[in-house]
């Protein structure tokens, strides 16, 4: 989140890692590498915490 | 230092990946000093820095970071330096913000934390050249006028531009002393935030800044409740009914900070940065091909094979040198102190052996950190760690362990420094604790000794170059568990998520590399190199005292026909073996004996202790046939062959039976056998508790797994 991935951000799947995780993902003009667990972690973070707001990571 | 005392202190702070230490390495030149913050493993870099009016400035480097959200040791010194909370650090009059400026929102976000603080502060936008060239636009002046006027500044530390306008900006800023506005909440989480505050002063009576209130509100896993002193009871209902507070707004009381920040800056920045073409092209283009499916991981050996063999291959040269050098010296002082034996052992065994015994590491050191400073520099070691975070991540290490595990297996002490390019604490100190496994090339005399005196004579080639591959895999074997059990166990550090920037791609500056390679090897003389000196001392003095004159007498009288040649190795034997060291191993041998070590190799193994080849000489010297035995002298694998015991249930059987090499090379495998190492890991962790346990840890598993290979195979294959 403080790396800018915002709700509402549009963001990118640039490729995966050659083993599948993690993942490397694009937005707001950057790359950055995240592990599945956490992108996961994401979806679960949005249905159960609070509906109005959309995914964050970390 | 002769420079007079600086007039004020600066601090520079920004986000990883922003040119921010190529920036303060144009600032400060060579005045630097390098050291650690007290109680951490923070490195603290400060240097001097003219301002051009004659006012001088302590610069200090504080470590690269996202957020203010105190979660690693890293982020922890950033928030106490700013807020004047370490003891002995001056408040910094002028904060400088180093932001990447083709990327000025992320950036920002950690500015607008920052403006909580209340100090003056100047804006560096650096890396405009490759702004420019990606044809982005920045009106600084509408920046400054929306930032409370602060100095905003272009510049490319890397190309040297816009340096100077940096040193004026931060005189001007102290002049000045302008504020970043604060950002400004809500209502109801500003409300929280007073809620917050007030409880804490009612509990504690300490009175937290409104900074620490943020981190308290929005964090996690903030170590502030604990250092305030704030009771778990009062402190988890208050801190639960702030966050409710903030979610009745309609906030997620834990993405509120960054979407008001954020909300905040893109305002700001509304007609300041005019877009280019957006995200350079180049390094999407090399991106295709390094991280390619294929052949990313093809190339991505490529380098690290490069990187090892340099380390394994190339140092060689120079710790020849070094060795040559030093032995060169022992030529030229010995004869000197012929009259005076016992001086002239200490000169050259004790002395010039100790200072021999850290500078020999230097070439590794310096060759190891000259790549990782080109791997980092450029970009590539977040695609390497993107690379292999998979392999590692199962067992609580991540993508970042592999280069020091890598070099492990040349050597464990740059493997120890290079675990600082790991961010996440965890993952370091287990990365860290797990290095000293890897079967190093200081093992691999051990492994040719045993190997070529009795599994290649006695089962043929073919087993000799299968055990020689299957001790190189046994620390590799339980290095894994190890790692696993530690992360998960025993380390009660909060996991961190593994979230990795991956950055443009930069060619490295020469300067930055050649300062990082000295700056490793200057540390490591100055802290592990007094440690390993003093090791090698106690280690001369142990096996050179008592010494009794009349043992060489004895020794001629008891073989009056013998060559001067064998009545000087038999001297040496009867004199380790009458020394304290000798004494010792005696006295210990029946702690070995399950791993069937005889008295001998117990001194071996304990005069190993400090440098585990050291077994390969003091075999030499207690099997009678002279110092300076190699791994391949026939002498020694003869004697050895010869030896057998002499007391006991195993009266007359070989010592050295295929059970005791084995257990021999396992012991050798997975003990602590390094004072370097030990002095390292304690320098490297800030203290001598992992340092102890690993030394402890090793030993204890090294021991019981020799006792069970020993007992093993002594009974599946009798000695004949």
């Amino acid at each position: 989140m403080a790396l800018g991935l915002l709700p509402g951000m549009s963001l990118k799947l640039v490729r995966k890692a050659p083993l599948g995780d993690p993942l490397a993902i694009e937005f707001a003009g950057q790359v950055v590498s995240l592990r599945l667990t956490e992108a996961e972690s994401l979806i679960v973070d949005v249905a159960a915490d609070c509906p109005i707001q959309r995914p964050r990571p970390s | 230092m002769s420079d007079p005392a600086p007039n004020l202190a600066v601090a520079l702070v920004g986000n990883p990946n922003t040119g921010k230490s190529t920036l303060f390495n144009a600032l400060t030149g060579l005045r630097q000093r390098v050291g650690n913050y007290p109680g951490v493993t923070v490195a603290r870099k400060s240097g001097l820095c003219d301002l051009g009016d004659g006012r001088k400035v302590e610069l200090v480097d504080l470590p690269g970071l996202y957020s203010l959200a105190a979660a690693s040791p890293d982020e922890q010194v950033v928030t106490d330096a700013l807020a004047g909370k370490i003891a002995g650090e001056r408040v910094p009059d002028v904060i400088v913000l180093v932001a990447d400026a083709t990327n000025l929102l992320r950036n920002l976000f950690l500015a607008s934390q920052l403006a909580e603080l209340g100090r003056p502060a100047v804006l560096v936008l650096n890396q405009a050249d490759v702004a420019r060239e990606q044809g982005l636009r920045i009106d600084t002046a509408q920046l400054s006028a929306r930032l409370g006027g602060i100095p905003v500044v272009l510049a490319s530390a890397w190309k040297g531009e816009g340096v100077a306008d940096v040193r004026r900006a931060i005189a001007r800023a102290a002049d000045e002393r302008r504020l970043l506005p604060p950002v400004v909440w809500p209502a109801n989480i500003a409300a929280a935030l007073a809620e917050l505050t007030r409880a804490v002063a009612a509990d504690t009576g300490s009175a937290v800044s409104s900074a620490e209130a943020q981190r308290l509100l929005f964090d996690t896993n903030a170590t502030l409740p604990e250092r305030l002193g704030w009771d778990k009871e009062r402190r988890d209902p208050a801190i639960r009914a702030a966050r409710e507070q903030v979610r009745r707004s309609g906030y997620n009381p834990l993405a509120a900070e960054p979407l008001v920040h954020y909300e905040r800056l893109r305002k700001a920045l509304e007609d300041v940065v005019t877009e280019g073409t957006g995200r350079a092209g180049r390094t999407a283009a090399v991106d295709r091909l390094l991280l390619h499916r294929v052949l990313g991981p093809i190339l991505f050996l490529g380098i690290m094979l490069g990187m090892f063999a340099s380390v394994f291959w190339l140092a060689k040269f120079p710790m020849g040198w070094i060795q040559a050098g030093v032995d060169a010296l022992k030529g030229v002082v010995g004869p000197s102190l012929d009259a005076t034996p016992m001086l002239q052992s200490l000169v050259t065994d004790g002395l010039l052996g100790g200072v021999g015994a850290f500078l020999v590491f230097l070439p590794q050191i310096l060759i190891l950190f000259l790549f990782v400073g080109l791997l980092e520099d450029s970009g590539y070691m977040a695609r390497a760690a993107f690379i292999m975070d998979r392999l590692f991540s199962w067992c609580g290490l991540n993508g970042k362990s592999f280069v020091p595990m890598l070099s492990g297996f040349a050597c464990a002490i740059p493997g120890l420094l290079s675990t600082r390019t790991i961010e996440d604490p965890k993952a370091r100190l287990a990365t860290a604790f797990v290095v000293p496994f890897m079967s190093c090339s200081a093992r691999f005399p051990v492994y040719a000794l045993m190997c070529a005196a009795f599994i290649g004579p006695l089962y043929g080639p073919g087993w000799e170059s299968a055990v020689m591959v299957g001790m190189h895999c046994v620390g590799l074997l339980f290095a894994v568990p190890t790692a696993f059990v530690l992360t998960r166990l025993v380390l009660k550090v909060k996991p961190q998520p593994f979230v990795l920037e991956l950055p443009r791609y930069q060619l490295p500056k020469p300067r930055d590399v050649l300062w990082r390679m000295w700056q490793n090897a200057a540390e490591f003389i100055s802290k592990a190199g007094t440690v390993i000196f003093a090791i090698t001392l106690i280690v001369w003095a142990l096996s050179y005292f008592p010494r009794d004159p009349g043992v060489a007498d004895r020794v001629r009288a008891a073989e009056p026909t013998a060559s001067a040649e064998v009545l000087a190795a038999r001297t040496q034997a009867a004199y380790i073996e009458q020394s304290w060291m000798g004494r010792f191993g005696k006295a210990v041998q029946p702690v070995f004996d399950p791993c069937g070590f005889d008295w001998k190799i117990t001194v071996g193994v304990l005069a190993s202790f400090p440098a585990r080849e050291v077994i390969v000489s003091t075999l030499g010297v207690t099997y009678s046939v002279g110092e300076g035995a190699e791994a391949d002298s026939g002498h020694l694998q003869q004697a050895m062959r010869d030896a057998k015991w002499s007391a006991g249930p195993r009266a007359g059987t070989p010592i050295f039976s295929l059970a005791a090499v084995l257990a021999l090379m396992v012991f050798f495998a997975l003990c602590s056998q390094c004072g370097p190492t030990v002095a390292t890991l304690a320098q490297e962790t800030g203290g001598w508790r992992w340092a102890v346990g690993s030394f402890l840890y090793m030993t204890a598993l090294a021991w019981i797994v020799a006792a069970l290979v020993y007992q093993l195979v002594s009974r599946l294959a009798p000695p004949a």
